[in-house]
């Protein structure tokens, strides 16, 4: 009864319809008592009221950029839909807006043209990466140890290197985007007024170190690499198989020292192992 | 039912051997770096049990700091003692472990439920009051102690809606409650006060009824008042009528801990401080300086002003907002 978007008689109508609960709108003095000055309708209004305006809190706290972007009146016309088809169930908040995102890909409007299915993409982007945000910060991490260093990895004897499987943070995280959706995130959320962004395919790895966030973004190649060595791949299969395609070798190999000594210089990874017969 | 009422024997006493713990704050994470670097002394702190019972991150790092110098007391939204769906025994196990880990003092939450086939409004639903509802919540609530192996303490919370259904007034319900089952109880004096005008009883017979001596917390915080009823907004100072009946409560024996929580519009650590701490000032007899009071002064068109610009919001939800560099 306190559900139904609509309100209170609309909520009863469909309580009674669907479930035990058979009474008629006016009726509800029958369950409900007035007091000397609030009639029944309006103290369970109060409910109704309450229970839509504290989720729209949280989500507004959860996805302040995606509000920013969206202002308050479509952002909670959104997250209103969203409850109405994927109502919480778990005890804790930090479950409330875990589907948010898919939520938007299935019912956010695009019209044919390149514009309105580019501002879709957008706010779908904001959503998964503010998701994501809040996933990294409050999920696991490894704040009691010190990332390997790149020395550390060059210590293996370069026979062995291909060998090595790298054990990266329980934090980190990667993500491609339709646009630089963090830029947008970050000026939001230190309310800076910012252009939405022009569609540009984006991938950043995203990390915590010291129980804050982080992120950076990564060239393709970069994040293949990456994605690969979080599936568990040793070095020498990840590297050749991103190397499949590319001739010059020399450039190849200064790239992947500036991008482990990134890495490394980030902190995400925690250990190594050298794998003995690696496939 | 021998080894119930054995088991009850034990919880009875364990309730009276809760320590009086002093005047604690809430914790709230807007507070996170003021204390971490501060180290204020206050008496002891309240965690909201959910948002800590995943968390591996910022907010279980500095409950864990504050663990180290502060007692910690587990107050909990999401038990749903009167709901009808089964209990969550995940849940409770989440539960168990972390009041293990914090070394909680105990572990409350409210006399209500929060939903049913399986959804969960996050708001502290009322019950109906009789014996129907109370047979129920008096089983769940025996489940729920011998799963944790300590006495459950239960909150009166604020209510906006009468049931039809109800026999009893809450107070005889909780009363019963704790009589049956030896659980503890939380007083939440604002809610006390709160219900009152919005289901027109006396909040001194209520307080005149309760078993005292199985309170071991009372809690405090602001109201919004809307001129027709009061919402339990918790996002402001502690009204002068509430102060009065924190004082009754005193005079009427409840010598126990006491909690302010404020969760809306929250001020910076030092204010919320200084609010609770009227409470020690008024118990050794000192009046409190410019009460507010939200009956007929202008506090109270201040509130009703709020009011018309936008709907308070009752009980407000915590959410810990992630740290972006």
């Amino acid at each position: 009864m306190i559900t139904n978007p609509e309100g209170v008689s609309a909520g009863i109508e469909e309580a009674s319809e669907s479930s035990a609960i058979r009474i008629a709108s006016d009726e509800l003095e029958d369950v409900i008592l007035p007091s000397r000055r609030v009639s029944s309708h309006e103290r369970l209004s109060i409910y109704a009221h309450a229970y839509y305006a504290r989720l729209a809190e949280c989500m507004r706290e959860e996805f302040p950029a995606l509000l920013h972007a969206l202002g308050d009146d479509t952002f909670s016309a959104f997250v209103a839909g969203y409850l109405q088809a994927r109502p919480p169930h778990s005890y804790t908040l930090g479950k409330l807006g875990e589907g948010f995102a898919a939520f938007l890909a299935e019912t956010c409007p695009r019209d044919d043209d390149e514009a309105s299915a580019g501002w879709a993409e957008f706010l779908i982007d904001l959503a998964r990466l503010e998701r994501l945000y809040g996933e990294v910060f409050d999920g696991p991490g490894d704040e009691g140890e010190t990332g390997l260093t790149l020395a550390q990895i060059q210590a293996v004897p370069p026979s062995r290197r291909p060998d090595v499987r790298l054990l990266p943070l329980h934090s980190l995280r990667l993500i491609e985007l339709s646009c630089p959706a963090h830029d947008y995130i970050s000026a939001a959320r230190k309310k800076i007024d910012t252009e939405i962004p022009a569609g540009e395919t984006t991938r950043l790895m995203v990390w915590r170190r010291n129980y804050v966030v982080r992120r950076l973004p990564l060239s393709p190649r970069e994040y293949a690499l990456l994605q690969r060595i979080l599936q568990g791949e040793t070095l020498g299969a990840a590297v050749a198989a991103i190397a499949c395609d590319t001739v010059d070798t020399e450039h190849l190999e200064r790239d992947l020292h500036n991008w482990f000594l990134a890495w490394t210089n980030a902190g995400i990874f925690r250990n190594l192992s050298v794998v003995d017969g690696a496939e | 039912m021998v080894r119930l009422r054995e088991e009850a024997g034990t919880l009875s006493h364990q309730v009276s051997s809760l320590p009086r713990l002093g005047y604690g704050i809430g914790l709230r994470t807007v507070h996170y770096p003021y204390l971490l670097q501060q180290r204020p002394p206050v008496d002891w702190f309240e965690i909201i049990s959910e948002n800590y019972l995943d968390s591996r991150g910022r907010p279980r790092y500095v409950l864990e700091q504050l663990a180290e110098r502060y007692p910690i007391v587990m107050h909990g939204v999401s038990l749903s003692i009167g709901s009808t769906d089964p209990l969550d025994f995940e849940y409770l196990g989440k539960l168990r472990r972390l009041a293990n880990d914090v070394r909680a003092h105990w572990i409350s939450d409210h006399v209500c439920w929060t939903g049913v086939a399986g959804r969960n409004t996050h708001d502290l639903l009322p019950l109906p009051f009789n014996e129907e509802s109370l047979e129920h919540v008096v089983e769940r609530v025996r489940v729920v102690q011998d799963f944790l192996q300590r006495p459950l303490v239960l909150e009166n919370p604020s209510s906006y809606v009468t049931f039809a259904d109800s026999t009893m007034p809450e107070w005889e319900f909780i009363s019963r409650l704790a009589d049956e089952t030896d659980c503890g109880l939380l007083l939440d004096v604002n809610n006390v006060y709160v219900s009152s005008v919005n289901h027109d009883f006396d909040p001194e017979a209520y307080l005149r009824s309760i078993p005292l001596d199985r309170v071991v917390q009372v809690h405090l915080a602001g109201h919004t008042n809307l001129g027709t009823h009061l919402i339990d907004t918790h996002d402001g100072r502690v009204a002068g009528r509430v102060w009065e009946l924190y004082r009754l409560a005193h005079q009427l024996g409840c010598h126990v801990s006491t909690l302010l929580e404020w969760d809306a519009a929250i001020p910076d650590f030092p204010t919320v401080h200084a609010e609770v701490l009227k409470a020690r000032a008024l118990l050794a007899g000192r009046p409190i300086e410019e009460p507010y009071a939200e009956d007929g002064t202008s506090d109270e068109s201040a509130d009703q002003e709020r009011g018309a610009e936008s709907t308070p919001l009752p009980h407000p939800a915590l959410f810990s907002v992630a740290e972006v560099e």
